[in-house]
């Protein structure tokens, strides 16, 4: 615990306006980090105070009660059950929407009745007017006994008046027992409340009512606390679900009347814009159309726009590799800094263009409020094949990378839900395979037009639904595998439609830019450099031999300096551990038409997918610096097949290659996170298992019937 | 037949008599889905699957189920 630094939480309803309250308070002063033990996102900022203090804000997830279903919910009942918690706050502003304030007062009450001091701060107070609802303040401070603050997060107003409430706040110390709002309670509450503060001793009545009711998941809790809790409760009528929903009522029971006395309706706004934007936006038909405009659109952006930085930052690499080489003097080193550093790094700075504009897309969509609409449009569609309609979100994202995406799927409440989108995520075609399906697109499919048509270009997309449907038939399956007694729900409260504001819109692409930066950075690098050791060192000296025995062939023949060097490098990676790797899993990918060439290309690309096309310039000796894959291409299409004859990349072997590539789960990080956000291995197994089962199937399936 | 909030039609109000017991009831009350509360249906998603409801201000997408554990007078 931080004795200087005072905790301050951020709590409230989720669309309370509490993002962008956080942002306008800490400005560019935020930081990711996680809550210990769980993998939810610790948004914390810091915040100067005119009195001199400094204060860490942490942003909590948005929540309706202390009785939570999704595991971003769960995070905040955690911490506020755990005063011995790094991030257990000093004080709360209590962030709520000037609209229906009786949801915000449910959440606010029971933050009270925690003992924790509270600043109510009522935000958008410039939406009210335009509804025509106000509150007498007086009223409901009276009720509440706590210090409350109106602010306008979109005009920025009282942002000050809230700073100078707050410094009067963190001076309070923690009351012991304030009056509760809620303190009518039942016998086995009592009993209950006794119960659990012999094992684990709270601030509060009510926290150790909380506890009771949430020992199952509470990961503060011992093993043997649980234990100790369950059997206590056991032996008494502890009706947890029916003593929530009474509890609930009470309070709304209590405040709904404050509430009605200090509301002030001054008109009956009834058809509203939002409505009337909603009856072409969720209409039966033009709905789903515009959804798919907007995706194409999606799509689109991603591939036209990023195409250029992209190339940017593919040049700044290629350039800062060169100028290493030149520097350092040729030798391990050299080729490790190279071969294994940099280019590991430019392999996941690479996908940053196209990372950065698609989360930007998907930061508006969801800011603006349409988000909400196109999961309330297809949660039924997603509940066929055992998805929630908030799986949408994380599909869409894999379309960039599906490290986010899984990492997205924590709003998802219902644990068999929430597995199958993590689990079907890396079906759907990332940006790393797209280089790919690029070089090999062109041996299955002639570059022609079928009238406005381009073949290749229907192709490339047929790839994309073909990943679409893997991954929600690989869904179905899992629906009919996983069992669970979890409740599923939708229940989503569909947001006003507002414009968004750019600085949430920036905020939110940091965010994931960095997780994307951290976590498949991370994975990448360290793959890359395995790789280079594998592709730079063989088995006694036979690299060596085979360097110098290419030499002396080629003194006999004249060539220039550089294709020479570029045979050399493929003799060498024939000789190297990779090399023999690829030789040694000829036998199981033969059946496919791979042969070892293609063995090295799959084993490299477990650092990433894209890895494939510099591996085969490496093999086909083309020489990692060539700009346009034009080259490799050339020298594919020429190699031939040592058995038939015929061209070693024909339709059968292609497609079989490429089939390979949309199905395969050749993608460490995505392991990896998988592994963290399940919290078990057994997953990233299923999930590699089940992956490329499918990848080995339709690739054998594919060249059997084609060759 | 106790009416239900999937009895209503589109643009239909209802005024809430109680939610069916269980932790549906829970997370509904959660989100200010309360008795004597003033609920109407405002549409239906383009499969039907899930409804939209209002309440004042707030609009709120649940499933035909969840529709169904919320009893109207």
């Amino acid at each position: 615990m931080n004795s200087e630094k005072k905790i301050v939480a951020l709590i409230g309803n989720p669309n309370s306006g509490k993002s962008s309250l956080f942002n306008a308070l800490t400005g560019l002063n935020q930081k990711i980090s996680n809550y210990p033990g769980v993998t939810v996102d610790k948004k914390v900022g810091t915040l100067s105070l005119s009195s001199g203090d400094e204060v860490e804000l942490i942003d909590f997830p948005g929540i309706y009660s202390l009785y939570p279903n999704s595991s971003d919910e769960k995070v905040v009942v955690e911490i506020l059950t755990n005063p011995d918690s790094e991030s257990y706050p000093d004080a709360v502003i209590y962030v709520a929407a000037s609209q229906e304030l009786e949801k915000h007062f449910l959440l606010a009450t029971q933050i009270k009745d925690l003992g924790i001091p509270i600043l109510f701060c009522l935000t958008m107070t410039d939406l009210i007017e335009a509804h025509g609802v106000s509150y007498d303040a007086t009223i409901l401070k009276d009720y509440l006994g706590v210090p409350l603050v109106e602010v306008s997060t979109m005009e920025g107003l009282n942002i000050d008046g809230l700073k100078y409430k707050l410094i009067d706040l963190i001076k309070q110390s923690a009351t012991k027992e304030t009056s509760n709002v809620y303190s009518t309670r039942t016998t086995a509450e009592r009993k209950a409340i006794e119960a659990a503060a012999e094992v684990v001793p709270q601030r509060s009545e009510y926290a150790n009512l909380l506890v009771a009711h949430h020992h199952e998941w509470l990961h503060h809790l011992s093993a043997a606390d649980r234990i100790q809790i369950a059997s206590s409760i056991d032996q008494i009528d502890f009706q947890s679900t029916r003593l929530q929903i009474d509890e609930t009522m009470s309070r709304f029971n209590s405040f709904t009347p404050i509430i009605k006395k200090a509301e002030h309706r001054s008109k009956d706004v009834k058809s509203t814009l939002t409505d009337k934007i909603d009856n072409i936006i969720t209409h039966r038909i033009f709905g789903p159309l515009i959804f798919f405009a907007i995706m194409l659109f999606v799509f689109q952006a991603i591939y036209s726009f990023a195409e250029a930085p992209m190339g940017w930052i593919e040049e700044g690499f290629a350039w800062m590799s060169s100028s290493v080489s030149d520097v350092l003097p040729s030798g391990w080193l050299s080729s490790l800094i190279t071969e294994g550093i940099i280019a590991g790094l430019g392999g996941v700075l690479v996908f940053i263009p196209q990372i950065v504009i698609l989360f930007a897309l998907v930061a508006l969509l969801e800011e603006s409020g349409y988000m909400s609409r196109a999961v309330f449009m297809f949660d039924g569609l997603m509940q066929r094949f055992g998805l929630n309609g908030r799986s949408l979100v994380a599909l869409i994202s894999s379309g960039a990378c599906a490290i986010p995406a899984i990492m997205s799927t924590r709003t998802i409440a219902n644990w068999k839900e929430r597995i199958t989108t993590i689990m079907v995520a890396p079906l759907i075609s990332c940006s790393a395979r797209i280089p790919v399906y690029a070089v090999l697109i062109g041996f299955v499919v002639p570059a022609q037009d079928v009238g406005i048509f381009n073949l290749q270009g229907l192709a490339f997309m047929g790839l994309y639904v073909l990943g679409i449907v893997a991954a929600l038939l690989s869904a179905l399956a899992f629906k009919f595998i996983l069992k669970s007694d979890d409740q599923s729900y939708l229940m989503m409260e569909l947001p006003q439609y507002k414009q968004p504001r750019l600085a949430n819109v920036l905020l939110t692409v940091k965010e994931k830019v960095w997780t994307f930066i951290i976590e498949a950075g991370r994975v990448i690098l360290i793959i890359s450099i395995i790789l280079w050791f594998l592709a730079s060192y063989g088995p006694g000296d036979k690299m060596q031999l085979a360097a110098e025995k290419t030499k002396l062939t080629l003194e006999q023949t004249r060539m220039d300096e550089s294709q020479a060097d570029n045979l050399i490098a493929s003799a060498k990676l024939e000789a190297s551990y990779a090399g023999h790797l690829g030789k040694f899993i000829e036998p199981a990918i033969r059946p496919l038409g791979f042969d070892w060439k293609m063995g090295i290309a799959l084993i490299t690309s477990f650092a990433a997918r894209e890895v494939f096309v510099g591996t085969m310039a490496t093999i086909y000796s083309v020489g990692q610096d060539d700009e346009d894959v034009t080259t490799l291409r050339e020298k594919m299409t020429a190699e031939r097949n040592p058995l038939t004859g015929g061209p070693r990349y024909d339709v059968a072997t292609a497609l079989s290659l490429l089939l390979f590539y949309v199905f395969a789960m050749q993608c460490m990080s995505t392991l990896a996170v998988t592994k963290r956000e399940t919290k078990s291995w057994k997953w990233p197994l299923i999930q590699f298992a089940f992956m490329t089962i499918l990848a080995f199937g339709s690739s054998l399936l594919a060249y059997q019937l084609l060759s | 037949m106790k009416k239900t909030v999937l009895d209503l039609r589109v643009g239909e109000r209802g005024v809430i008599k109680t939610l069916k017991e269980g932790s549906i009831a829970c997370t509904l009350l959660t989100l200010g889905i309360t008795p004597d509360t003033e609920i109407s249906l405002i549409r239906k998603s383009p499969l039907g699957a899930s409804l939209c409801i209002r309440m004042g201000d707030t609009i709120i997408a649940i499933r035909k189920k969840e529709a169904q554990s919320i009893l109207l007078k």
